[in-house]
């Protein structure tokens, strides 16, 4: 295995990561990735070495994510429960925790892609906003306005869900 | 600049300030920390706004945890791919064909025995097609199967027009079959022997999906047979009279370019025979074959589907 490999396989649980919150579904964000490697791959001879492979794999991945989009709309989210939240990981009570993580994925469901993406970039790889925008191939401008109106629209989707009655917002 | 574009541009400075803070990013910067930590005890929106933020980033993350398990599919996505990858559907297909194959080869090869000897890189990329969430329904698979033979198949049956050339190791092809297994794999069956030793080899051959599998011995026995996969077919050879080097065998039939062409009418596509099941005919045997002996089948008609024959 050659050095470039050796990096990019070093990124792809990240990758995958941010994949399956990017698509809501572990199998879909696999796809993804394998897509994104794929490409990067054939497009191994445009990454220069000064570069970040981590902000090169992003980008690729980034653009084969928004093709794909573009390509048909996104189909339901298919998320495992189980999943969302980790009890052992939350100081929330297990079923707080899910409830909660259950509230943000579908606030993030509701986002625009592109939104969605800045601020599921910032907050798992904690990058800072010039990073990311690189990252996602934007101006450090639009990125800022794409994560401030994301997470705005979070917090206005938590806090109608935080208003509701608990035992009522389990039921569909 | 205007009273309401200074507000305007105070307003998204402040917020841009906080966001800054909540994520972390402003702690090289004692004086903006200081600065956002004033605006966060004056201000109680300010304080809910930060505390929102760091909420969301947290859940986030938690929900998002890394994983330190590496599918093989994406270990091996960033490497040379020899040939175009399966649709997705093909997945599904790889795992349910993947075991008609190493099922196949474990009843064909072993025979009576109760003990399988598929190697270990098979059953590990089994164990990973099959584990994958959402692709163990049957449903699924079998359309995954059909979708994939209808794509794939046609070319991978193209290869059944040729076979490992073992003149090298001074083995001379003398029997060619080709029939259905499993769920209308096409599977094709060769004979080589060496004149000299007298030794006989099998050789067998079915479309395999995706996953290349270096030759392995199978645990069995020894020498007594070996499996390989080129990620396009799926190979076992046995030993059928004497003690022949099946490693050296298996690796001049993964050798590029070191195969021979059994048919020479191109004209019908390998794959439309398998709609005549089971085949049993050989292949037409082609005068040119570099070695062929002089017991191999000569020319037969290539066996054709239904409609093919009707016409003629």
């Amino acid at each position: 295995m050659d050095e470039l490999e050796d990096y990019v396989e070093r990124e792809i649980p990240h990758l995958r990561r941010f994949a399956h919150s990017l698509c809501g579904s572990a199998e879909e964000g696999d796809d993804l990735v394998q897509d994104a490697l794929e490409r990067a791959w054939r497009k191994r001879h445009s990454w220069r070495r000064e570069g970040s492979i981590r902000g090169w794999l992003f980008r690729i991945l980034y653009r084969v994510f928004l093709n794909s989009r573009r390509a048909r709309k996104p189909a339901a989210a298919d998320v495992d429960a189980e999943s969302l939240a980790d009890p052992a990981n939350v100081r929330l009570s297990p079923q707080e925790a899910r409830l909660t993580a259950d509230d943000l994925r579908r606030g993030l469901e509701a986002l625009p892609d592109e939104q969605r993406a800045a601020v599921l970039l910032v907050a798992l790889e904690g990058v800072s906003y010039d990073e990311a925008a690189s990252m996602l191939d934007v101006p450090i401008g639009t990125l800022r306005s794409r994560l401030f109106r994301g997470r705005e629209a979070l917090r206005r989707t938590m806090s109608d869900v935080e208003r509701m009655p608990a035992r009522l917002r389990r039921v569909k | 600049m205007t009273g309401m574009e200074e507000i305007e541009g105070g307003r998204r400075w402040k917020e841009e300030l906080l966001h800054l803070y909540a994520d972390g990013l402003i702690r090289r910067h004692p004086d903006l920390a200081a600065t956002a930590e004033r605006l966060i005890a004056e201000d109680a929106e300010a304080r809910r706004m930060v505390e929102d933020i760091r909420a969301i980033n947290r859940t986030i993350v938690e929900t998002a945890p890394l994983s330190p398990d590496l599918p093989l599919r994406l270990r091996e996505a960033f490497r040379p791919h020899k040939r175009p990858v399966l649709p997705r559907i093909g997945h599904a297909a790889a795992a349910v064909a993947a075991a008609l194959v190493v099922g196949f080869f474990a009843g064909h090869l072993i025979g009576a025995s109760s003990r399988t000897s598929i190697p270990e890189a098979t059953i590990a990329f089994l164990t990973e097609r099959q584990s994958d969430p959402g692709r163990v329904a049957a449903d699924a698979a079998m359309a995954g199967v059909q979708a994939a033979r209808a794509v794939a198949e046609a070319d991978r049956l193209e290869m059944g027009r040729g076979l490992p050339d073992f003149s090298g190791a001074g083995f001379t092809l003398f029997d060619v079959t080709r029939t259905l297994a499993g769920e209308g794999q096409s599977l094709v069956t060769a004979q080589y022997r060496n004149p000299e030793s007298g030794e006989i080899v099998e050789l067998a051959m079915m479309p395999m999906p995706q996953m290349p599998v270096p030759p392995q011995k199978g645990a069995e026995g020894g020498g007594g047979r070996i499996f390989w996969s080129d990620g396009l077919l799926a190979y076992g050879l046995k030993a059928s009279e004497g003690q022949p080097d099946l490693g050296a065998l298996a690796r001049l039939a993964s050798s590029d370019g070191n195969w021979m062409l059994t048919a020479s009418d191109t004209s019908v596509p390998a794959a439309q025979t398998i709609e005549a099941a089971p085949v049993t005919a050989p292949f037409p045997a082609v005068g040119a074959v570099p070695s062929a002996s002089s017991d191999m089948p000569q020319a037969i008609e290539p066996v054709l589907p239904e409609e093919h024959r009707r016409g003629s």
